[in-house]
């Protein structure tokens, strides 16, 4: 029988889940978790994605005049994205 | 076993009374006189909460096969009081055939540890879960909301 574990302590754990660096009970506990948690199963995917990533240690060449443009539509972005007045 | 442990185990023993249909099991997770504060249908309190639980589960395992997916968001312990928040999928499957009904609940326990070191519910409440959203989506719909309904 599969004992319950909440996304809080699976969240702390999913870093040695990836790297096999976990009880296999407690293995069995984050897959059942899986199963039934899409938020848990994203930061799963997500935190795979990075790791595989940083393994790969490829570097990527960017076109040119990358980051002008990337800082120029962060900041437009954060102008039209002010914080809204909310009157409850 | 620690605290968040024993609330994990009793999780698990509420889990598996639903779907082993064991009515006595999944009480046992419950203090004697719980408030019940579940969705759709009138709130126990005191020893008749209980009562009406124990109805209500036999009831349902006579009509349906249970499984109930638990999932659990967070637990938090303060001494012997500790609250714990989350989901319940629950599926129906008619015994006498029919489709299954699947509901989402998102549900909110009280716990408190009693003198024999268990854990039982104090206080249960939950509500239907609505699909997800995103933060920003949900602002503005909001303040579309508001601005239609000051117009």
């Amino acid at each position: 029988m599969v004992i319950e574990i909440s996304c809080e302590e699976v969240w702390r754990e999913i870093s040695n889940y990836l790297e096999n660096d976990v009880s296999p009970e407690l293995r069995a506990r984050m897959e059942a978790h899986f199963k039934g948690c899409g938020h848990c199963t994203a930061v799963l995917k997500g935190a795979g994605n990075v790791v595989q990533l940083v393994k790969a240690g490829t570097v990527f060449d960017l076109p040119d005049g990358f980051s002008s443009r990337l800082y120029k539509r962060l900041q437009d972005r954060l102008a039209t994205k002010k914080p809204k007045s909310r009157n409850y | 076993m620690n605290d968040i442990d024993a609330i994990n185990a009793a999780k698990t023993e509420f889990r598996e009374g639903y779907n082993t249909a064991d009515v006595d099991r999944l009480l046992s997770v419950f203090a004697d006189g719980f408030a019940d504060l579940s969705a759709g249908v009138p709130s126990f309190f005191g020893d008749e909460a209980k009562s009406v639980l124990r109805s209500r589960t036999v009831s349902l395992f006579q009509k349906y096969r249970v499984t109930l997916v638990v999932t659990i968001m967070s637990i938090r312990v303060v001494h012997n009081t500790a609250y714990d928040f989350g989901w319940h999928t629950l599926t129906l499957a008619p015994h006498h055939g029919g489709d299954p009904i699947t509901s989402r609940r998102r549900y909110f326990e009280l716990w408190r540890k009693g003198n024999d070191a268990k854990w039982r519910i104090e206080l249960f409440i939950d509500n239907l879960d609505v699909p997800p959203s995103m933060p920003d989506d949900e602002i503005d719909s909001a303040t579309v909301y508001l601005q239609c309904s000051q117009q």
